[in-house]
């Protein structure tokens, strides 16, 4: 991949010759809302933002960029958290906005078939008449495209009981960036082959561009109910989410806030949550009237054991929606207690959640800067919030360091450094914590595979041997020594 | 018993001396699969053990040569189980065999299929490298799934060591009711309850008449079925003969039918699709509609059928039906995995079409 585009005004002579001019953006006002995704402290400009009507347009820019060896950068609705759709400053970014049509919506199969950049909240709304829904919900499903969640596999709140993208997502057109176009999938429920859907869930925009998903729709449960728990501890707490698990009940959702968390929320939300508690959680059951009447009762008697002191149990689905807007504007309650602050990722076993928390306690000591937790308890999925103000010098840096170290916690306590976020531009340095250099260099391969030519989303996801090897930090995984080859210097 | 570095060493030898290896567990699914002589046989079923259970987190780690009625009978004992009910042809089956082939059981459309529930693997490419993928917990996205791709890969891309799987807690209670009905009116009959929130685990029409499943909660169990109507079933074997293939459906000869000349089919289609126009009694239908099994003398009908239903269709012993396009890229990926192709395959990665 050279990085550089060799001959400019050719090159936007083909592209304006294949998609409308309005949908060419070269001039800096336009250009300037694409510099960054949801990860807004990295930025960078790009050459140019195509925005194609059609699966048609798309593989024809693909097939221009491949011949001028011009990096294209895929683009859902810019939510992402971990700047996977980051610019280049050489590059195409290609922008799947426009594509926003629900092609089909197949009742008898439940089954919609819909354009990438329809929104994720836009199918749910567009089936409910019928009863039915489309299940992952990322936290920013107002806006995020569906698109975008094949490219990050997007959990959600809902995960725990019915999976990630993955596991909703029955077909998808995809255009290669040698301009073919494979179709996966389809309404049934298995194809031949390799399991090409399944490592396109997830693979951030680097081995082919959505053109078109096809998602499964589920009916909607009858009957909701929303807990709220209140613990004097954080133990207490964790101990409550594996007790549920254990005596065999998935909630449809099980979140869990500590104390900072909580407070800010409650200062933000007036959700009613108890300011004195170490930690909440609140845990979502759905189901028929009966099934919810025992479940209920029994996550009740669980969380008592486990030291609850207070259960509040939502009426109604206002006071459902009253209870889960603390959780959900935990982030931008944070926002209002710290002038910047970083999103951690990181997943671990259910079972170390005390221990990895506690550990995360000490590191904040330690670097001098407030975490506050809040992450999706049932899937052990973490979030933590590491509050910095960016115009004091330096603590930028220092919070950057803690967050790996965050990460590098949650690898050696056998997670992962990202659940749901990806990694983007922002953990490329925690993927050599956690990937040995033959793993790395499988998914070169792999990547190589799909996209020979690579141009796509080039410098994103994994992060080459160099760069791990340039690290220095030496980590030891899985009991092994990583990057054994590598000189380091 | 841990046989992994003697794995890694025979893919290594083999890479080095140019010999080709055909990975074989319990060797259950050789009726689909075909068997295939070009290479040395590396049996793995002496890779052996569970590795790693803690129910609290719904996740199972077992080496790849663990048995597959040990592994189920582990998550019984704590009231787990595996939502996508692995066939066991035969009565066999390994652990590491059932992600390589894929193959899932009667609660597929609910329960996920099989690819649904793998976190990670502990792989030895044809390189000889032993490397993990994904790990134990529910949500990852650190790199490419590359552990899901194994579900179904037929080894072709590498030996599976170990591999972790989510579980999930047994069901509490479950019934079966079975209904009258012809072969139109049970599909269509299913196709209602799939927009229902019921909690419906297998359905499978055979021989006029339609058995649906209700499983998970008691009380919801009871609703489902009071709602259908219809008999209680008693013969609560059905789902396993079903799942394994020894009902009499299955056989090429039976009791009141000789095949004769006909092969047996697996279709694919949409749930909602139209049925083949072929008589009733050559059919069983799984899955909410979505899984076909036909029996039938004519590949050309078979195969027309199901591309125009939005399907694919697999006779059994035969290579499986891959669009050109697809087969391209997964030939790419298998040179990425195993680049001196050590790993003998049954999947076909030809460019002809």
């Amino acid at each position: 991949m050279s990085g550089t585009v060799q001959n400019r005004p050719l090159v936007l002579e083909l592209l304006r010759a294949n998609v409308p001019d309005s949908n060419l953006i070269t001039d800096e006002a336009g250009l300037r809302p694409y510099e960054t995704d949801g990860l807004t402290a990295i930025r960078e400009m790009p050459w140019v933002v195509a925005l194609p009507e059609s699966e048609q347009q798309v593989i024809a820019i693909l097939r221009i960029c491949r011949e001028h060896n011009v990096p294209v950068v895929p683009r859902g609705a810019g939510t992402g958290l971990s700047g996977g759709a980051r610019p280049h400053q050489d590059g195409v970014v290609l922008g799947l906005s426009k594509m926003k049509k629900i092609l089909q919506v197949d009742l008898s199969n439940c089954v919609a078939r819909v354009q990438p950049g329809v929104r994720n909240l836009a199918i749910s709304e567009a089936v409910v008449d019928h009863g039915l829904y489309y299940a992952p919900d990322p936290s920013s499903q107002i806006a995020c495209s569906i698109g975008g969640n094949v490219a990050e596999n997007s959990g959600g709140v809902h995960c725990l009981k019915y999976g990630l993208t993955v596991h909703n997502v029955c077909g998808a057109r995809v255009a290669m960036s040698s301009g073919e176009v494979l179709e996966l999938g389809g309404a049934g429920f298995d194809s031949p082959g390799l399991d090409l859907l399944a490592i396109l869930c997830g693979s951030e925009g680097m081995l082919g561009v959505i053109t078109e998903v096809s998602v499964r729709l589920l009916p909607m449960p009858e009957g909701r109910v929303v807990l709220l728990a209140a613990f004097r501890s954080i133990a207490e707490g964790a101990q409550a989410v594996a007790a549920i698990i254990g005596r065999g009940i998935v909630p449809a959702g099980m979140e869990m806030m500590d104390q900072l968390a909580l407070t800010a929320a409650e200062a933000y939300a007036h959700s009613g949550y108890p300011e004195d508690a170490a930690s909440i959680l609140l845990i979502e059951l759905d189901g028929c009237e009966e099934e919810l009447a025992g479940t209920r009762s029994q996550v009740r008697s669980v969380l008592e054991s486990a030291g609850a002191y207070r259960i509040d149990e939502a009426e109604d689905e206002v006071d459902q929606a009253r209870l889960w807007k603390g959780r959900k504007s935990a982030f931008p309650a944070i926002g209002r207690i710290a002038p910047d602050y970083f999103c951690m990722d990181g997943t671990i076993p259910r079972a170390k959640l005390a221990k990895v928390l506690d550990q995360i306690a000490d590191l904040s000591t330690e670097f001098g800067l407030q975490v506050a937790n809040v992450f999706h308890a049932g899937d052990g999925n973490l979030h933590p919030l590491i509050l910095f103000d960016a115009n004091i010098e330096g603590q930028t840096e220092t919070a950057g360091k803690l967050g790996g170290r965050i990460l590098e916690l949650c690898v050696h306590a056998g997670g992962t450094v990202t659940g749901e976020h990806g990694v983007g531009v922002e953990k490329l340095n925690e993927m050599c914590v956690q990937f040995t250099a033959p793993e790395l260099e499988q998914f070169f391969a792999l990547k190589n595979a799909m996209d020979p030519s690579a141009i796509l989303n080039p410098g994103k996801g994994i992060p080459t041997l160099t760069r791990c090897g340039e690290l220095g930090g030496m980590h030891v995984h899985r009991g092994r020594l990583p990057h054994a080859h590598i000189e380091r210097y | 018993m841990d046989r992994a570095s003697e794995i890694v060493d025979s893919v290594t030898a083999a890479g080095a001396t140019g010999k080709r290896l055909a990975i074989c567990g319990s060797a259950s699914k050789r009726d689909w699969v075909p068997a295939s002589h070009a290479g040395e046989l590396l049996s793995v079923s002496e890779h052996a053990g569970i590795e790693d259970y803690q129910p609290t987190e719904l996740v199972i780690t077992a080496r790849a040569g663990t048995a597959m009625s040990e592994i189920e009978q582990c998550l019984a004992r704590e009231h787990q189980m595996l939502a996508f009910e692995p066939p066991r042809y035969y009565g066999m089956g390994t652990f590491g065999g059932a992600v390589a082939c894929g193959h899932s059981g009667p609660n597929r459309p609910w329960g996920g299929a099989l690819r649904d529930a793998v976190l990670g693997v502990d792989l030895v490419n044809g390189r000889g490298e032993r490397l993990m993928f994904g790990g134990q917990v529910m949500k990852n996205v650190a790199g490419y799934d590359v552990s899901r791709l194994q579900a179904g890969a037929y080894g072709s891309l590498g030996v599976l060591l170990a591999v972790s799987l989510r579980v999930q807690p047994l069901w509490e209670s479950r019934s079966t009711t079975r209904l009258e009905l012809d072969i139109a009116q049970a599909l269509k009959l299913t196709r209602k309850l799939a927009r229902q929130p019921l909690p419906v685990t297998g359905t499978c029409w055979v021989e006029g008449g339609l058995y649906i499943r209700f499983a998970g909660d008691g009380s919801a169990v009871q609703r489902g079925q009071q709602g259908v109507g219809g008999d209680i079933d008693p013969q609560a074997l059905l789902w396993n003969s079903v799942r394994d293939q020894q009902h009499d459906f299955f056989k090429a000869s039976r009791m009141a039918q000789d095949r004769g000349e006909q092969a047996l089919w697996r279709v694919s289609t949409p749930p909602a699709a139209e049925l083949p126009e072929c008589p009733a009694s050559d059919i069983m239908i799984e899955w909410g509609g979505g899984l076909r099994w036909v029996w039938h003398d004519d590949a050309e009908f078979v195969i027309n059928y199901a591309r125009k239903a939005g399907g694919w269709a697999w006779r059994r012993g035969d290579r499986l039906p891959v669009p050109a396009l697809q087969r391209k890229y997964m030939g790419a990926i298998k040179q990425a995995f195993d680049p001196d192709a050590v790993f003998v395959s049954p999947l076909d990665f030809s460019d002809a079409d």
